[in-house]
């Protein structure tokens, strides 16, 4: 099922911000003020934006920050459409590997289905989602049975 | 009463103030035009190689155009078709720079206006290309700015926003105002997003 839409790492992505600095001595473009970053299906908000190793096809990488750093993805299934939003201090993005990581009073929702943690994992593509908690504090799943069935 | 005398005295005097009058007149059309020499250039020669050259020796800019005029009491340098190149200290071309003409203001402070580029001349860099309107460089710092908008290419993507800060010396580029960046890491794909 997680073939129906296309490898997300090679979609273009765009960014609107404020102001931008390119350094190519360290291969990174800072954005700062308002970031916007949309690829496909995928939004980001934030008020800083890193993209490292940019000459690099592999290991590019987004780090964007805000208070909180906001981030949805709007999905199509058949007839279904929803949207899964999620939120953190900091969200890496490695591009590539359609990974998104949320770091610091993380939490991703899907309707209302909730899942807060310290660190949570998402694979864009799979809609794949692991939550870890590196400090003491627990993770904490809400999920509502009936909703359950639409998302997969 | 009108003796001969008295008529002859003021002859004599109307002549004296028509002669003076008959003078002055004269003096001021017989000057000859001078020519605003600083509005001439001291020297005007076409298709001129300028060589740049920082306090060590080190050749740090090549520029040449298709017609130099200088003026020498405002020090300044106008160039036409400017075809710059700046050098880093180990003598490596470093920055290709034209636009459809500059001013060189007393060695430091380079005006370019019109279709300014700056191209990077640095192989597989991230950022290839500045493209704006009129450009401001100061020679000794390399500090580029511009209020106008600018475009930035590179392999990876193309950026529009208005202001640039670049610094050409540590190959920074800041836009400073409404940014939008358009990113692709298979770049090529990039440029139909554009237009």
């Amino acid at each position: 099922e997680s073939s129906e839409n296309p490898k997300i790492n090679a979609m273009p992505i765009s960014i609107d911000a404020d102001n931008q600095q390119i350094d190519i001595q360290k291969n990174t473009m800072t954005f700062s003020g308002n970031v916007v970053i949309i690829q496909d299906n995928i939004t980001i908000k934030a008020n800083k934006v890193v993209i490292t190793e940019i000459q690099s096809k592999e290991d590019q990488t987004i780090t964007a920050y805000g208070q909180p750093v906001l981030f949805e993805q709007q999905v199509q299934k058949n007839d279904t459409h929803y949207k899964i939003t999620g939120n953190a201090d900091k969200l890496i993005y490695r591009v590539k590997q359609n990974d998104v990581t949320m770091q610091g009073n993380a939490q991703i929702k899907q309707k209302d289905n909730y899942i807060n943690s310290n660190i949570i994992n998402y694979d864009v593509q799979q809609r794949k989602i692991e939550a870890q908690s590196d400090t003491r504090q627990r993770v904490r799943t809400i999920i509502m049975p009936e909703q359950v069935k639409e998302i997969n | 009463m009108m003796t001969k005398r008295n008529l002859l005295y003021i002859l004599l005097i109307i002549l004296v103030i028509g002669l003076y009058f008959y003078n002055n007149d004269t003096s001021d059309n017989t000057v000859i035009p001078s020519i605003d020499l600083s509005s001439q250039p001291l020297y005007q020669s076409d298709k001129m190689t300028t060589l740049l050259y920082d306090p060590f020796g080190n050749l740090s800019y090549k520029m040449s155009a298709s017609k130099v005029k200088y003026f020498e009491n405002s020090g300044k340098t106008l160039f036409e078709a400017p075809n710059i190149t700046s050098y880093n200290r180990e003598n490596i071309a470093t920055w290709r720079i034209k636009a459809n003409n500059a001013t060189l203001m007393g060695n430091k402070i380079l005006y370019l206006n019109d279709n300014v580029r700056l191209i990077n001349q640095l192989p597989d860099a991230q950022l290839e290309k500045i493209i704006t309107d009129n450009v401001k460089i100061d020679l000794k710092t390399q500090i580029v700015t511009s209020d106008d908008p600018v475009t930035i290419e590179g392999p990876a993507f193309i950026s529009k926003g208005n202001r640039l800060f670049g610094n050409l010396r540590n190959k920074t580029a800041d836009i400073l105002e409404n940014v939008k960046t358009y990113y692709n890491a298979n770049a090529k794909s990039v440029e139909n997003t554009i237009n």
